[in-house]
């Protein structure tokens, strides 16, 4: 059977959405979703050594969660020159078997170079040379692994250069030579076009649609006058209609997944969650209706934003070029030095890698934005972004945020004390080994007032104190890919 | 609830937490993969992530913190708003009235003059006040 027959042969899983702890505790009605699709390397954890390793009874708990599941992986990336790590393709395989994952999916994108992680997905080299590096990644996670394998249709806030193929071309020239199906990202098409890429009609007449055996569908949000792949909640209701206009014509599609980044799940609230995934019951139950988009549901005309670069970029060279730009390091090309558009792509980073430590170091950070004001606290975190580059695993991230404030040794009142407890935290969580933290005043005044956002108003009773860190009662058993 | 009360430890108070309790207060009702959901590998995204932001609201007006502020905007989509305080909201570029050099030195000053003392939180006028005079 050649490759697109194969695709034909997949199940149907209808409405999913991304698996998140936040999502699981959403009461949905019956029948409104079928299928959860899990990010197994969120689910990882490395060990001292460097290992990747996973809990193995929380694969077992969402295995046995009543939906079906599709492995979305996030860990071997097909659109740069890194190739897919021996443990990740383990992590894919592993999880792919455990949730009976009828296929696999990963993103033509890339998140580092040989230096460095971006800590973003970044859009690959489009031209030949970078097409025949994405014909190798693709072809390696096929023999890898046992599944049927479909590239996600990534979002790239840069104008298109003259010198690249077509998104659409670049995607249906990969599918053609290695025979891997598509998941179509039908928001990530939709800000490209907004943003003066290809237009979402001719990406598809440019793709075979046989091949898409999935859709992605989100809501954005807009900055810089950019669109945003933030899957911040709401779907867009031009967005909603022109889906609605190509589902016909994508006669293989198995399933569509609504994506929300946890984030927005507590913004927008639990109500909303449920009634765009309602819209997307409408899609998929409606799929094969003919549906022409009405006059208010158009998007504006397409404009195309080419540069003229004249420069064929090899994948090498392009990586290393947008992975600097991106978290604010000078290159030598003087390429894209000035656009905005990787003024936007820093900015994000940053969001993101301010969210990480925010979310490990909560007294620490909330003390020194109190303490020393948002924007003296947003310089000093710009500081720490020039001298470390971006970690794919928060933890590291955070680890790396107190190695920076260690070398600084600010004096401030409580921030090595609070730093010293969050470190020791991270530690035990990580180690399972239990830590002694030492305080010479009653910590608990400070520990209750940041965790309401404040200072205290008056600080505990000074003396002797100690807080013991124990691990987890339950032992848990951690499965180890090398 | 797991954590022990207080006790007495070779003269000193000693409160014992689990690891997971301490990391969230929250954290005693999730199973640990909530907490691998937070350590480890964020998951697929490439917008704007609004975890940052809404705690540097949050901490601007605790009072003000309105969570599912759902806006519709001039074409009738409805998005998230992301940012709670545009009056006071900084972003995270860098300001140019500040450099990391200058708050060096300023934090060194403040330490040389009132020490890092348990009793001082950082809030206090005292603090501010060297703060604002050293920077």
């Amino acid at each position: 059977m050649n490759r697109s027959g194969q695709l034909k042969c997949l199940p149907e899983l209808g409405v999913g959405i991304i698996y998140s702890p936040s999502i699981e505790r959403i009461k949905f009605p019956e029948g409104l979703v079928d299928t959860l699709e899990i990010e197994p390397q969120t689910l990882c954890i490395r060990d001292k050594n460097d290992q990747l390793i996973i809990p193995k009874e929380i694969f077992d708990a969402i295995a046995a969660m009543p939906y079906h599941k599709l492995v979305h992986s996030i860990g071997a990336p097909v659109g740069g020159t890194l190739s897919p790590a021996v443990d990740q393709l383990g992590l894919i395989q592993y999880a792919a078997d455990i949730f009976k994952s009828p296929w696999v999916t990963e993103h033509l994108s890339f998140n580092a170079i040989t230096e460095f992680n971006t800590g973003f997905f970044l859009p690959p080299c489009q031209t030949e040379k970078g097409l025949q590096q994405a014909i190798a990644n693709v072809t390696c996670l096929q023999k890898a692994i046992d599944k049927p394998i479909a590239i996600e249709t990534g979002v790239n806030y840069l104008r298109p250069n003259n010198k690249e193929m077509p998104d659409g071309r670049f995607v249906a020239e990969l599918c053609r030579a290695t025979g891997c199906g598509i998941l179509l990202d039908i928001h990530n098409l939709f800000a490209n076009q907004l943003n003066g890429r290809q237009s979402i009609t001719d990406f598809l007449k440019a793709i075979p649609l046989e091949y898409v055996v999935e859709m992605h569908i989100a809501g954005g949000t807009e900055l810089n006058d950019l669109w945003l792949d933030s899957h911040s909640g709401p779907i867009d209701k031009r967005l909603m209609a022109i889906t609605k206009e190509i589902l016909p014509s994508l006669t293989n599609l198995k399933e569509i997944t609504y994506e929300i980044f946890d984030s927005y799940v507590p913004v927008v609230g639990d109500a909303l969650i449920i009634s765009e995934l309602e819209k997307i019951r409408g899609l998929w139950e409606t799929r094969t209706i003919p549906y022409t988009v009405s006059e208010e549901e158009q998007l504006p005309p397409p404009v195309y934003h080419i540069q003229d670069l004249n420069k064929a970029f090899n994948p090498l060279e392009w990586e290393d070029l947008l992975g600097n730009l991106v978290i604010g390091r000078k290159v030598a090309d003087r390429f894209y030095e000035e656009d905005n558009r990787i003024a936007v792509y820093q900015k994000l980073i940053k969001e993101f890698r301010a969210s990480m430590v925010a979310r490990i170091f909560k007294l620490t950070t909330r003390y020194m934005m109190l303490v020393l004001g948002m924007e003296v606290f947003s310089v000093i975190l710009n500081d720490f972004w020039k001298h470390f580059a971006p970690e794919q695993l928060s933890y590291k991230e955070a680890r790396n945020f107190a190695a920076y404030l260690g070398h600084k040794n600010y004096k401030l009142p409580w921030l090595n004390r609070l730093l010293n407890y969050e470190v020791a935290i991270l530690e035990t969580l990580m180690d399972e080994q239990a830590r002694i933290v030492h305080f010479d005043a009653d910590p608990t005044p400070m520990f209750n007032s940041l965790t309401k956002g404040r200072l205290p108003k008056k600080i505990g009773e000074l003396g002797n104190y100690e807080i013991e860190i124990t691990p987890e009662s339950s032992t848990t058993a951690w499965m180890v890919f090398n | 609830m797991e954590t022990k009360i207080k006790r007495k430890s070779k003269g000193a108070i000693r409160l014992s937490i689990p690891a997971k309790v301490a990391y969230n207060s929250d954290a005693f009702r999730k199973s640990i993969y909530n907490l691998l959901d937070e350590l480890g590998c964020p998951k697929c995204f490439s917008g704007v992530d609004c975890y940052f932001t809404n705690i540097r609201d949050y901490l601007v007006n605790p009072s003000d913190l309105t969570i599912a502020p759902v806006k519709e905007v001039a074409d009738g989509t409805p998005q998230p708003i992301l940012f709670q305080s545009n009056a006071k909201q900084v972003g995270l570029s860098q300001n140019a009235a500040f450099s990391i050099d200058k708050i060096d030195i300023a934090l060194k000053n403040i330490f040389e003059e009132i020490g890092c003392l348990a009793c001082c939180s950082g809030q206090d006028i005292f603090f501010q006040e060297q703060f604002s005079r050293n920077f």
